[in-house]
């Protein structure tokens, strides 16, 4: 159509791409959500110190925090771009691309708290393997994003979301890592390399909590995408 | 009892959604208000409703012919055969509809109609059960609520849908600053979208579809909650774009949108065909 009256303001600046600013505008989003940070660090803070005393508790109690919480803004995150991302895929933005900005944005978020929480540990604690705990951190923190973003892909209501998370913390707490039926849970990888880190390898095993926690951030990917795919509903 | 303050507001923007021009509107206004205010009496009272007024206004101005459908205009939009039903409940049956570059398209029915799954299929949010949707140009779609991060001011919104469309960062503000102003809304300053109230964030739907300049604009109740001067100018800012060559859909309950329109479809409850 013919182009609206010019604007006054001097136009030098040159365009970002849609990616880059969803991106931005999903942590502006996040930060502005005030209680909702102090939550976020609160909880994991919280599950530390309460199992400060011993170095092995108290750092599977902060891994089991920081996944919790993490997941659980990742869904609300994933659940309120489905107010926005439709529109600016009307106007010609592929949804994939508005997928990889947000996890991307939510990633970066997830890795400075997880960066935050390893400080203190380092400062805290003396575990066997600083770079052990910082992969733990930083692996537990990826598989939280991809899980919260997958239930949010996959179910459209809060409530329903909030209490599968839930539901996998709650197990996480109470089976046996020991079992088989546990690596079946999302969180097996974190709680595998927590081991690692604090008890050495003849205790946890490096590759299998690699192993498991990419297949989880696989299988979270690809039931996001499938979500994405389907049909809207009123 | 409605001031005579209120009922005024309410009258021109009446007679600005039955097409009234803007010149024949501040003359109809000024003309009125020096008769309340020499006789002393409650507009209300003595004219009745300002839809009902307006209405002989707009008929003795000559303005409640449709327009015509410039049928040389590109077609920027083509919806065949769209069938839409949730679970058993049939919304959409049928239903056809061709928009041309350069005109008003009104969609109207009562609630349940499905004018907003329309609106959702011809924006592509939703799929259609059966038939196509074809869009030759870019789209803005403004949902009837919803659409908007809570968290967000209008600026960071600007720039979002700006980068949607290719903007850079101060054109997007300078454009949904522009489109505000025209909307009679000043944005800068107005906090998170969460806390504005309704008929703001209408506005701030509208202004954020409207950034870019799409070839086609789909608006699901667009003036609903908005105050009385900016639905005014929400048809001035609409007829105007129109008359760039702009195609828009737009949902609505007031007949008023009947005259501006070049082409009216409307869905009934339980029938679910188009008209």
């Amino acid at each position: 159509m013919t182009a609206a009256p010019a604007s006054a303001t001097a136009v030098t600046e040159a365009p970002r791409s849609i990616a880059a600013v969803h991106a931005e505008m999903t942590l502006r989003s996040l930060v502005r959500r005030r209680l909702t940070v102090v939550i976020l660090v609160l909880l994991p803070l919280a599950f530390y110190l309460a199992t400060n005393d011993a170095v092995g508790r108290s750092v599977r109690s902060l891994v089991f925090g920081i996944t919790w919480a993490v997941s659980t803004v990742a869904f609300f995150v994933t659940s309120n771009a489905r107010d926005v991302e439709p529109r600016l895929q009307v106007a010609g933005v592929p949804a994939s691309t508005l997928t990889r900005a947000r996890v991307t944005a939510l990633a970066a978020a997830a890795l400075a708290l997880a960066l935050a929480f390893w400080l203190i540990v380092v400062f805290d604690q003396d575990v066997r393997s600083v770079g052990g705990v910082a992969l733990d951190f930083g692996v537990s923190a990826l598989v939280a994003v991809s899980l919260g973003t997958a239930v949010g892909s996959l179910l459209r209501k809060e409530l329903e979301g909030t209490l599968v998370l839930f539901l996998f913390a709650g197990l996480q707490a109470v089976v046996n890592p020991a079992d088989r039926i546990a690596t079946l849970l999302p969180f097996w990888s974190s709680r595998e390399l927590a081991t690692y880190a604090v008890d050495g390898p003849s205790q946890g095993s490096l590759s299998n909590g690699l192993i498991h926690a990419t297949v989880i951030i696989a299988v979270c990917a690809a039931i996001s995408w499938l979500a994405s795919r389907r049909p809207a509903t009123p | 009892m409605m001031t005579n303050t209120t009922w005024l507001a309410a009258l021109d923007a009446e007679l600005s959604a039955r097409g009234v021009a803007t010149g024949d509107r501040a003359a109809a206004i000024v003309e009125t208000e020096s008769f309340i205010t020499d006789t002393a009496e409650n507009a209300f009272e003595h004219f009745g409703t300002p839809a009902a007024y307006a209405t002989e206004l707009a008929a003795a101005l000559g303005c409640n012919q449709r327009p015509e459908v410039p049928l040389d205009a590109r077609v920027v939009l083509d919806a065949r055969q769209v069938d839409v039903a949730y679970r058993r409940n049939e919304v959409l049956r049928d239903v056809s509809v061709t928009v041309r570059a350069g005109t008003l398209t009104a969609l109207i029915g009562p609630n349940g109609a499905g004018k907003s799954t329309l609106l959702r299929v011809l924006a592509g949010v939703q799929r259609p059960d059966q038939g196509r949707v074809e869009r030759h140009g870019s789209v803005g779609y403004s949902p009837q609520s919803g659409g908007l991060d809570d968290h967000l001011e209008a600026e960071q919104h600007f720039r979002l849908f700006g980068a949607a469309r290719g903007l850079s960062g101060s054109q997007a503000e300078a454009d949904g600053r522009r489109l505000a102003e025209q909307l009679v809304w000043k944005c800068e300053g107005a906090g998170i979208a969460g806390d504005l109230s309704g008929g703001t964030q209408q506005k701030l739907r509208v202004v954020t579809a409207m950034i870019g300049e799409p070839d086609v604009l789909l608006l699901d109740e667009p003036y609903q909650g908005m105050d009385a001067s900016g639905a005014a100018r929400f048809w001035d800012l609409v007829s105007d774009w129109v008359e760039r060559g702009g195609a828009a859909v737009i949902s609505s309950h007031d007949p008023g949108v009947l005259s501006r329109a070049h082409e009216v479809l409307e869905l009934e409850a339980n029938l679910r065909s188009a008209a």
